[in-house]
């Protein structure tokens, strides 16, 4: 185990919700749950880091409209039909509740890479991003090109940055770094999206 | 302590009827906020279209519950989250919408830096100590 950098080179904007932890990215590619043959693990929390934009700048949000087509779909009156008091259903494009169309935007970010810090087994850990080819959400739009992956020897653990900061979600009992950070609610092991993961957590500011 | 323990502890389980109480807060939070509840108005109602606001010590709201719940139903919305933030101690902020809410979209709020409205599906977060007009 050492510490190391893993830098995904990006050729389009990414979309980042959340922490995006080099543990959960693993997690993901892997399909499991358990990733502690790649990445140091102290009773459940990771030393890897969140993923940080290099050089990131913010850009516009990508606004995007969900359509079901709802106009080829006249049986769905019977689905939608429970949820109305009238019976005044009718299948429309304009109104969620009509079975139309629903907009969704995102904060987008512009950024030559993704960092992440972490203490694991860099080669194995590079052996399995690799075949990733987009990272973040709306990948299938074309959000988070990844050019390609590299990784180095690092000095950080994953856990505590260069100005003493946190790196990735920590409960706020388990940091020892001091210093004035802002706690925060936060799921600090996986599944992220369990609420019974979530407590007082110190947080990079990536995501605040 | 994560947001479903602390609504549940602080306010919700003067809501949910005792004999649906599960020990477990996540759980219980799903079961609160599925169900209608009884008002002081006779009528019923489910948790949502109102603000909250829960601290340790009080909660005041716009949620027309029982008297017997004991949340304190005289406080403006924006003077209710001044106190609660002035106080120092962890408190939560609730904006609720016409949908059912979730224990995920629970958050508490423990720094005035970093204040969270939680709404259904959302929790915007706000600097308390910069931003001087977030609350209206």
């Amino acid at each position: 185990m050492q510490a190391f950098v893993l830098r995904a080179h990006l050729r389009t904007p990414l979309i980042q919700m959340g922490y995006t932890t080099l543990d959960a990215l693993l997690m993901a590619t892997l399909e499991t749950g358990d990733v502690s043959h790649l990445l140091r693990c102290e009773t459940g929390l990771y030393y890897a880091s969140a993923g940080f934009p290099v050089d990131g700048i913010a850009g516009p949000n990508a606004a995007f409209i969900a359509s079901m087509r709802p106009e080829h779909t006249p049986e769905w009156l019977d689905v939608i039909a429970p949820n109305t008091m009238k019976g005044d259903v009718q299948i429309g494009l304009a109104r969620q509740r009509e079975g139309g169309n629903v907009l969704n935007s995102y904060p987008t970010t512009t950024a030559s890479a993704v960092e992440w810090y972490a203490t694991g087994d860099m080669a194995a850990v590079l052996e399995v991003v690799a075949p990733i080819m987009f990272i973040g959400k709306r990948r299938a739009s074309g959000y988070g090109e990844v050019v390609r992956w590299e990784a180095e020897p690092g000095v950080l653990d994953g856990i505590v940055g260069h100005l003493g900061e946190p790196l990735r979600p920590i409960p706020v009992e388990r940091w020892t770094e001091g210093g004035d950070w802002v706690p925060v609610e936060a799921a600090w092991r996986p599944p992220y999206w369990e609420v019974r993961n979530r407590t007082k957590c110190y947080v990079p500011e990536v995501a605040l | 302590m994560n947001g479903a323990e602390f609504f549940m502890t602080h306010a919700g389980y003067r809501l949910l009827p005792k004999d649906l109480h599960s020990g477990d807060a996540v759980n219980d939070t799903e079961a609160l906020f599925g169900r209608s509840l009884p008002l002081h108005t006779g009528k019923s109602l489910r948790l949502s279209s109102c603000w909250m606001v829960v601290t340790p010590e009080w909660v005041a709201t716009s949620f027309k519950a029982e008297a017997s719940a004991g949340f304190r139903q005289d406080m403006e919305r924006k003077a209710a989250i001044a106190e609660a933030l002035r106080s120092g101690k962890p408190c939560m902020l609730l904006q609720l919408g016409k949908r059912t809410t979730r224990a995920a979209d629970l958050f508490v709020t423990y720094d005035r830096r970093a204040a969270r409205i939680c709404s259904q599906g959302s929790a915007a977060t706000f600097d308390a100590t910069k931003d001087k007009a977030w609350t209206s």
